[in-house]
């Protein structure tokens, strides 16, 4: 598992391509958060949505490296079951969230105390709820890149956020986030978070059949 | 004889192509050759014996083991090369090293590094900058470090070059000066196999023809050039195939030497497994 593990981090995080892509959006989102200055809708907007989107990079980058190569032709001989092929997956994406999760604390600081756009009790929410959300957005994409593949499953994640992010444009007019989390809020992440672990194992489940299915 | 690999009514259903019922051993210690055409079945049976794709079968033991229960333990003693280098070009052997280091309890690093050196291959290049021959002698690197007992190798030898194909099967016959270590061979290279194989596979169109030792093909099987009386007055026990050529009958034959201790006059040409293989896919039975 190791190995698999240290492929796919390799994949994500050290092929030129990914190094610039991964490096640029980072450094283009906290110039923006710098550019854009104290606002508390564009905090929420890079916490909530715009990191944990990006939490599935590390299947993706691995999907995608590995349909360049047939790499599970050769991954299927090695001494692993499927279960462990799909587990490790799983555990580099939860290394992706930790990764994000960093960054998003740091961005976080940055608002609470350069940009004073809020108290610190109320970032360290904001950041919570974009690691919860890491956690579905990881369990949804995963069952979509392996049922899709790198090419229509990365059209399909593209869609969603849109659509993800169309939702919270329309939700800030009809029934404001703030309002929402404003209504016993640390409850409510409570629950999510409580769900999302089901939802994990359910989405884990639903991988290897799709993984079993594809390589029978 | 002790088997490394046994295999009991294999069959492998696709909607527009079937494996079937596969029954077949490897003794221990030998080279199998599997020869057919494309398409045959012998990639499916490969992947059906490694467990890569899911077929139906009565038993399946590799190295004593059974697939269905040891499937992982028989991996580590396993290694398996294809046409192609499924690794990213991207990584340099250094880095594969690390990976594999993570995936075979046995791995070996001090001896992948002499095997790296002794292929003259640079372990900090990307294999992007690899010929087909390097990424090839890579994956025998890469194959022979993890102390494999069972090296399977699918069309490995296709693509390269006369001289290259000569250097791997060098290595193959070096690697089976272990008896413990056996070799299944899977190629439309004959050639190949006429060097080198123990044994020869036969699979045409999903079946299984025959499994026959190499001496016995060279030493019993023969084509036989004659008139057309000649070959009606033929037994049909005595004729495997036959192809109808425009002045005579050439006719593949696997008891030659009974032929000709009764016709001596006759010419019975010694069959390479080429011709054994075209006469049993394009030749009349």
């Amino acid at each position: 598992m190791l190995g698999i593990l240290r492929k796919d981090l390799y994949d994500t995080f050290l092929i030129p391509k990914n190094i610039l892509s991964n490096g640029f959006g980072y450094l283009f989102m906290f110039l923006f958060a710098y550019l854009l200055g104290p606002n508390y809708y564009m905090m929420m907007v890079f916490i909530m949505l715009a990191i944990p989107a990006t939490s599935v990079m590390v299947l993706q980058a691995a999907i995608e490296q590995d349909e360049s190569v047939r790499f599970d032709d050769v991954l299927l001989t090695y001494p692993i079951s499927k279960k462990q092929i799909i587990l490790t997956r799983f555990c580099g994406n939860l290394i992706g969230i930790l990764l994000n999760m960093a960054l998003s604390f740091l961005l976080m600081l940055g608002y609470v105390y350069g940009g004073k756009t809020t108290d610190i009790q109320n970032g360290i929410f904001i950041w919570l709820a974009g690691c919860v959300i890491s956690l579905y957005a990881v369990a949804v994409f995963s069952v979509g890149f392996y049922l899709l593949g790198n090419k229509k499953g990365t059209i399909v994640y593209v869609v969603s956020i849109l659509i993800w992010a169309f939702l919270y444009v329309i939700l800030r007019f009809v029934a404001p986030w703030e309002k929402i989390l404003a209504f016993g809020r640390w409850n409510l992440l409570g629950i999510a978070f409580a769900v999302a672990i089901p939802l994990l194992a359910l989405s884990y489940w639903g991988c290897l059949k799709i993984y079993e299915k594809k390589h029978s | 004889m002790e088997n490394a690999v046994q295999i009991k009514n294999l069959t492998k259903e696709y909607k527009d192509f079937s494996l079937k019922q596969i029954t077949m051993n490897i003794p221990k210690g030998c080279v199998m050759g599997l020869i057919g055409a494309n398409g045959a079945g012998k990639s499916t049976l490969i992947q059906s014996i490694l467990g890569l794709l899911k077929a139906d079968y009565d038993e399946i033991f590799i190295l004593g083991k059974d697939l269905k229960t040891k499937e992982r333990e028989i991996k580590e003693d396993i290694a398996v090369i294809f046409d192609v280098s499924h690794y990213n070009l991207q990584y340099t052997p250094a880095f594969i090293g690390k990976i594999l280091s993570g995936v075979y309890k046995n791995w070996d690093m001090g001896l992948y590094t002499q095997y790296l050196k002794r292929f003259d291959l640079p372990k900090d290049k990307k294999i992007k900058k690899f010929s087909k021959g390097m990424k090839m002698k890579l994956e025998f690197a890469i194959a022979f470090s993890h102390a494999p007992k069972l090296l399977i190798l699918d069309e490995a030898t296709s693509g390269l070059d006369p001289i290259f194909r000569d250097e791997i099967l060098e290595l193959i016959r070096e690697f089976t000066e272990d008896e413990d270590h056996t070799v299944l061979l899977s190629s439309h290279i004959t050639s190949d196999l006429d060097k080198i194989a123990d044994y020869i596979a036969f699979i045409h169109e999903g079946e299984l023809q025959f499994v026959k030792t190499y001496d016995e093909l060279r030493d019993h099987y023969g084509i036989l050039h004659c008139g057309k009386d000649f070959f009606e007055s033929m037994r049909e026990e005595d004729i495997v195939s036959f192809k109808k050529e425009p002045y005579e009958y050439k006719v593949l034959v696997k008891n030659k030497s009974e032929i000709l201790n009764v016709f001596p006059e006759l010419e019975i040409e010694r069959a390479s497994i080429e011709d054994i293989m075209l006469f049993y896919v394009k030749g009349e039975m």
